[in-house]
């Protein structure tokens, strides 16, 4: 099937995107809609909870992971030079500060690493579909 | 059409973030969400080109007909559109946004059948709507995700692409009965000694989750035909098959999946085992003279 595996980074790199965007014009202070913020914000903390859930299941063989967030935050921890319960620390933060609407500089550079990531595989997958040219 | 104006207009959005944002990271990975968006488009729009070159009109279409019908019983939540390609294979559900975190809707699957199989091998489109059905639904990240046997993340893609498929063949099997193994088994006899490719299991796990799924429906003669097969063709031991562990789970969650015979239709044709009886019962067996009789009457119903 052509979808599956090649459009799994599609959510994630558009929810990040999206979000990183909406932050940035929110320290610019350009006006954001705010009901379009509130939404960003929430998909954004879905996809730390669910990528920290992945990067717990790596110190933990009970935790429920997802395999596609599994190879996010492995190659998360890569870039980022840091051992899973320390990426477990940094998203853990990172879903409270959307919470509370008040993203860090920290949490900023973990959106920006998963997005990194996540622009990568989309964009190999996609290739993948076609030998022609790429 | 409309989605595609949705889509279109949504990527126009997503360019002017990418003009406006200051950060160069960003942009680059705002125009790697377009890029690939638009390339995924443009795959699609070659396909529905195929679909539409292919078939002139939707009464010149069988197997067309046939994927139809599998994908109302089946219950996929979309139309399916068939065409006959180079192979078997679905486009299963594409991925659009209409908004800020809204999906577009799935509006349509797209399947390939074999351009040169006799028409009683179309049973086999059957696993491609399978794909098209599990698209939308979660069971093999059900299967995948809580199995803690996987500690080789290296190999998630491999263990979720052969889950998808074996998963695919059950469901194939449940619903099609022993025509989805008997077109299996005669459209790969020659392949089936061969160690698996990068994306399938092993060919003798395939045949074992078909034979278990029939022994579930009470086809005992059928499933023991394919091991007797599996021992005649000396093939590798199923238990060697990297996703050994997940075939009880395959066949639970698919216990559900209605039989081909289920459905409300006066057309005995879409059930493909009175021609694969016809096929298995000739002798020799699988004689060409019979396997054209048989995909000719079959031509002659679906068209009729």
């Amino acid at each position: 099937m052509l979808s599956k595996h090649s459009m799994k980074g599609m959510d994630v790199l558009n929810t990040s995107t999206d979000l990183l965007y909406s932050l940035e014009q929110v320290k610019a202070g350009r006006p954001v809609d705010g009901e379009e913020l509130a939404v960003r914000l929430g998909l954004g903390q879905d996809l730390l909870t669910r990528l920290l859930d992945a990067a717990s299941s790596q110190t933990s063989k009970t935790a429920r992971h997802d395999l596609f967030m599994l190879t996010i935050a492995e190659q998360v921890e890569k870039k980022l030079a840091l051992r899973p319960s320390e990426l477990q620390l940094r998203l853990r933060q990172a879903v409270k500060d959307l919470q509370n609407q008040q993203p860090t500089p920290a949490t900023v550079q973990i959106l920006e690493t998963v997005t990194d990531v996540v622009a990568g595989i989309t964009l190999r997958s996609v290739e993948g579909l076609s030998t022609s040219l790429l | 059409m409309n989605s595609s104006n949705e889509l279109l207009t949504y990527l126009r959005t997503k360019l002017g973030q990418a003009d406006a944002t200051s950060s160069k990271q960003l942009r680059k990975q705002i125009l790697a969400f377009v890029d690939s968006s638009a390339r995924y488009l443009i795959i699609q729009i070659q396909y529905m080109r195929n679909v539409m070159i292919g078939t002139p009109s939707p009464d010149m279409n069988p197997v067309g007909r046939l994927v139809e019908f599998y994908g109302e019983t089946m219950g996929l939540e979309a139309p399916v559109y068939a065409y006959l390609g180079e192979s078997y294979y679905s486009t299963g559900a594409f991925i659009y946004y209409k908004k800020y975190g809204q999906r577009l809707g799935t509006e349509y699957f797209i399947v390939s059948a074999d351009l040169a199989d006799p028409a009683v091998f179309w049973v086999l489109s059957a696993h491609e709507i399978a794909h098209c059905w599990l698209s939308r639904k979660d069971l093999v990240d059900q299967i995948c995700n809580d199995n803690p046997l996987i500690t080789d993340k290296t190999n998630a893609d491999q263990v979720e692409s052969h889950v998808e498929e074996a998963l695919c063949d059950v469901i194939a099997t449940r619903f099609a009965g022993p025509a989805y193994p008997r077109a299996f088994a005669s459209k790969l006899w020659v392949h089936l000694t061969e160690e698996y490719a990068n994306r399938h299991p092993l060919y003798s796990f395939r045949l074992e989750c078909m034979a278990q799924a029939l022994d579930d429906s009470r086809f005992y003669d059928e499933a023991g035909s394919i091991r007797e097969m599996m021992d005649e063709y000396k093939m590798r031991p199923w238990k060697d098959e990297v996703i050994s562990w997940s075939l009880d789970r395959l066949l639970d969650l698919t216990t559900k999946m209605p039989p081909v015979t289920s459905a409300k239709t006066g057309r005995s044709c879409y059930d493909f085992n009175q021609y694969w009886d016809m096929i298995c019962e000739a002798s020799p067996a699988s004689d060409p003279a019979i396997m054209k009789r048989a995909s000719d009457s079959l031509l002659s119903q679906l068209e009729g």
